[in-house]
């Protein structure tokens, strides 16, 4: 193992692998340290949406847009491998009058900035996927929306990294950093010392850990989102689907909320300290989702919680989450579980 | 050539008499109900299960326990059912599986009137 | 023991019987910088069919520690999750219904 680098990149997540990439075209002497292996945590774990439809207009829709162009030029001249990228546009389904009123609330209002959100009813919902329930009243769609998987994208970026002259340790976990009058002098492994005064922190919800080693407070929490998979079944659904985050006793303003992630994109710091929390029951905090895959395997998911990094599922949320898929698919029903 | 144990030094005799009809690809064999399917079929000398995906090779039993799933087969029109650990009901309509198999179409719920 | 070197036919040996991943394509996945078992798995499919690793994770394993001189032992295996066999998704839904109306 290399004992000192220009940079140190914690973490082999997708965040750690592209900077990575990116960085070897600027330097021969960059090194990445993961924990575990590549893609091994949230990456590897990810629903792979690139999806413009749920994005804040503004600096957080300009990025998405960006990356959607520039994976285009990645597959093209720099991966070796599929990365299963599929453009084939993103649904919203909804069930009920309420979800639909705010489906025409979002739809124009993100129109009127610039998505190309349409809303569809359910003739036109079925015309795209035959399979959905007919107790499905709409969607909001957006053309521009695609999916990929984010294990082999991780793997790509890594990969391109490790030719363009990152060295890649495996298996290499980070215990502390060691500092001299504010800056970094080098950073402490399992297998050894490297020195450097540059460290990228791309721990994921370990952001704060690596933090709290250089006495930085980072307010990241990880976020638990579960889901299972089923055994490969073809021809079921042709792109990603899933529905508004909304609970059983939301407001229209509420509902309106649901049909996007909310992200905290602006300048202004979060409040540092206060743990997140859910309220309700996981039955309010449960989003029908949707994933055909390249193997025909079908992801479905998903319920949120905030309880640390315990990474079990629960009975009661793979419940939920079946119930959820039953109604929408309910062809699906008869189809067996392997994973989750 | 009879593949069926009739007589077993340690599991003795097999006393089983009333057999009931299955069907695998549209013909007819003999099986004891309630027994696994993977012996019903390889009493009747079937070998084959099915086909794989990608390179349609054809494969049987392997581990024989539940573990493996090389010998599963399209059952009552669901696929990916486990031979070897699954027992035989009279009547069941077992399908060589292709690849993933097909999926029985389920008939489209009416509309509920509110 | 001396093993003789393997001829590229042979190498279109099936590890992964679900996925029919051949061995070929694993050491090709190690070559490029996969030496984890998990990393192994998530880049050919070996290890995520209907077994779920229960047939091949073995003989990966043996592959990888041929291949990177890592002792079997110092190879971490991929996570194992439930369901220990594959269960109908609608067992799972119908509990779920009944969870919706007692919350």
């Amino acid at each position: 193992m290399k004992r000192c680098a220009d940079v140190v990149i914690i973490g082999g997540g997708i965040i750690g692998c592209t900077t990575a990439y990116f960085l070897s075209k600027y330097t021969r002497d960059a090194v990445l340290l993961a924990r575990k292996g590549i893609a091994s945590e949230a990456s590897g774990a990810n629903y792979g949406m690139v999806w413009g439809q749920t994005r804040q207009p503004g600096y957080d829709l300009t990025m998405a847009r960006r990356y959607l162009e520039l994976y285009l030029t990645l597959i093209n001249e720099v991966f070796d491998t599929d990365i299963e990228y599929e453009k084939k546009g993103g649904m919203t389904v909804f069930f009920t009058e309420l979800e639909r009123k705010a489906a025409e609330i979002v739809t124009r209002s993100k129109q009127s900035q610039g998505i190309p959100l349409q809303l569809l009813g359910a003739p036109e919902v079925r015309e795209l996927e035959p399979s959905l329930s007919e107790e499905i009243m709409g969607a909001v769609y957006c053309h521009e929306d695609a999916q990929l998987n984010p294990m082999l994208t991780t793997i790509a970026f890594a990969r391109a990294a490790r030719k363009g002259g990152v060295a890649i340790y495996t298996d290499t976990e980070v215990l502390s950093i060691k500092t001299h009058n504010q800056s970094v002098q080098s950073v402490i492994t399992n297998r050894g010392e490297i020195k450097s005064s540059i460290v990228l922190n791309a721990a994921g919800s370990w952001a704060s850990q690596i933090g709290d080693m250089v006495g930085l407070k980072i307010p990241v929490y990880p976020h638990k989102l579960q889901s299972f998979v089923t055994e490969q079944i073809p021809h079921v659904l042709n792109r990603v689907i899933q529905g508004a985050q909304i609970h059983r006793n939301s407001s229209l303003e509420e509902a309106v909320q649901g049909f996007s992630y909310t992200r905290n994109v602006s300048a202004e710091r979060p409040r540092i300290g206060q743990q997140p929390f859910h309220q309700g029951a996981l039955a309010d905090n449960t989003m029908l989702y949707i994933k055909p895959t390249v193997s025909d395997n079908i992801v479905c998911g998903t319920t949120f919680e905030f309880v640390g990094h315990d990474k079990n599922t629960s009975y009661e949320s793979l419940t939920l989450i079946a119930a959820n898929v039953k109604k929408t698919l309910p062809q699906l029903k008869d189809v067996h579980i392997i994973r989750s | 050539m009879r593949l069926r144990i009739k007589s077993h030094p340690i599991l003795g005799r097999d006393l089983r008499k009333d057999m009931v009809s299955i069907e695998v690809d549209g013909k007819v064999i003999p099986a004891y109900e309630g027994e696994p399917m993977a012996a019903a079929l390889t009493a009747s000398h079937i070998k084959v299960l099915r086909k794989t995906k990608k390179r349609k090779e054809p494969r049987g039993i392997f581990c024989a326990r539940g573990i493996c799933t090389e010998c599963v087969m399209t059952v009552n029109g669901t696929p990916n059912i486990r031979t070897c650990v699954t027992l035989v009901e009279k009547s069941m309509k077992i399908e060589t599986q292709e690849g993933l198999g097909k999926w029985r179409e389920k008939p489209k719920q009416a509309r509920k009137k509110i | 023991m001396e093993r003789k070197a393997q001829t590229s036919e042979e190498k279109d040996i099936i590890l992964c019987r679900c996925e029919e991943v051949i061995q070929k394509t694993i050491e090709e996945a190690i070559g490029k910088g996969g030496d984890t078992l998990d990393s192994v798995k998530r880049s050919t499919r070996a290890g995520m069919g209907l077994c779920q690793g229960r047939t091949c994770q073995r003989l990966v394993a043996k592959i990888l520690r041929d291949k990177t001189g890592k002792p079997l032992e110092a190879l971490t295996p991929p996570a194992s999750r439930p369901p220990f066999r594959p269960i109908k998704l609608d067992l799972l839904a119908q509990e779920g219904n009944k969870t919706e109306e007692r919350e």
